[in-house]
């Protein structure tokens, strides 16, 4: 159980994309114009990654080394095909604002990262734990930056206005440089906590 | 041998579940796709077009199948005559594939009446200009002639092309051009099919 939790939490701490798993950082600066587009976005990957690592594990020991890749892709596209597909038929004016980014996810590497370094060498369930932390965690990560993006570039926050009328919003947000931007402030405060925290867990106690 | 053998099985048999399970779905969703698309992309396209139609030109559409292809007509009546149809195309030769047009035809006056580009696989910010309603105001006015064909200046037609996107403009003039093409051909047809199911509704 302990194993578990550890490699479901792992998606939202050492191992989060795009910040510690430095992988999926086309998608995450592309579609995180908004929170809703970070969110839509981090669950269709979400969706391909658990089941992409789940067919890959059970698959583990059928597909010979020297294919595996070959293999990998094709599960890996079938997939993304199913959520383009669902996603026109149940969700279209989301699968409009994500566009080509949705076929993109055959691509994200994170999928095919923890298809190889994980799901070849693990059992199934714990696989599916895998995917769906790393999944989870991505989602979390786009919709952090979503939000800073939406709020800053747009005043809205899930298209609800946060400022007022009055709000002059930053456009440098809704552009790439913006989530450049945004990605590295993000980072930078993330790798500031982490040392605060390490410093502070070996800083002597005083009297 | 018996390595080879294994991969091209195991691939062989992977590739084969995919798109077995793909076309089924693909299959299965067809429709509710459709009416998503209709909805919220053909519906907006074709009252971009029609704006000031006195009908409602997406309520009243209808499909007819002619040697063995199902068209979508959005018919602007007024007065109880058919004035003006929208229908949609795909045109050939896109750098990504087809491109589908809906093209306005004023049936009255004889002319082309808008052009919208309802779904494409074409270049951001390159084939994607060609798709923008201010370049495709190009298309207004056209005269419908029998004998009309609607190509780029370039291959000796009237329409000029957006420089750079030269295979996705082409793309649109074949659309249109078939859009066009049908009308004159099933010129006297046209209204009797929209007689027919309008009395039917």
């Amino acid at each position: 159980m302990k194993r578990v939790i550890k490699e479901f939490t792992k998606g939202f701490t050492t191992h989060i994309a795009p910040f510690r798993l430095v992988l999926g950082l086309c998608p995450a600066l592309a579609v995180t114009t908004t929170v809703e587009n970070g969110i839509g976005m981090g669950l269709a990957a979400t969706f391909v990654l658990l089941c992409s690592n789940v067919l890959v594990s059970a698959l583990r020991r059928l597909i010979p080394a020297k294919v595996r890749i070959a293999c990998f892709i094709v599960l890996i596209a079938t997939f993304v095909v199913i959520v383009e597909l669902v996603m026109k038929a149940f969700f279209f004016p989301l699968s409009q604002s994500l566009g080509i980014f949705i076929p993109l996810i055959v691509v994200n590497c994170i999928i095919l990262g923890r298809a190889e370094a994980f799901a070849a060498k693990n059992p199934v369930f714990l696989s599916a734990i895998d995917g769906l932390g790393i999944g989870l965690g991505f989602t979390l990560a786009l919709a952090v930056l979503g939000a800073v993006r939406e709020v800053l570039g747009q005043g809205t926050f899930l298209g609800h206005s946060v400022f007022g009328a009055e709000f002059e919003p930053f456009t440098l947000f809704n552009m790439a440089p913006g989530a450049f931007i945004g990605l590295g402030v993000l980072l930078f405060l993330m790798n500031a906590f982490d040392r605060f925290r390490t410093r502070v867990r070996h800083e002597p106690v005083r009297k | 041998m018996n390595e080879i053998v294994r991969m091209i099985l195991v691939l062989t048999a992977i590739c084969l579940a995919s798109a077995f399970a793909l076309t089924a779905l693909n299959n299965g969703l067809e429709e509710q796709i459709a009416q998503q698309e209709e909805f919220y992309v053909r519906g907006p396209a074709v009252r971009d077009i029609f704006t000031g139609a006195p009908n409602d030109p997406v309520g009243e559409a209808f499909t007819i199948e002619v040697e063995g292809q199902s068209w979508r007509i959005y018919p602007w009546v007024e007065g109880g005559e058919l004035r003006a149809v929208a229908l949609e195309t795909a045109g050939a030769g896109g750098y990504g594939g087809d491109v589908r047009v809906l093209t306005g035809i004023d049936l009255a006056e004889e002319e082309i009446r808008g052009v919208r580009v309802t779904q494409h696989s074409e270049t951001p910010g390159v084939g994607t200009r060609v798709a923008d309603p201010s370049y495709l105001k190009v298309y207004r006015g056209l005269a419908i002639q029998p004998g009309t064909v609607v190509a780029l200046k370039s291959a000796g037609g009237e329409i000029e092309g957006v420089a750079g996107a030269t295979r996705t403009s082409v793309a649109v003039a074949d659309g249109v051009d078939r859009a066009v093409q049908f009308v004159l051909t099933h010129k006297d047809e046209i209204p009797e099919w929209s007689r027919e199911a309008h009395s039917g509704s």
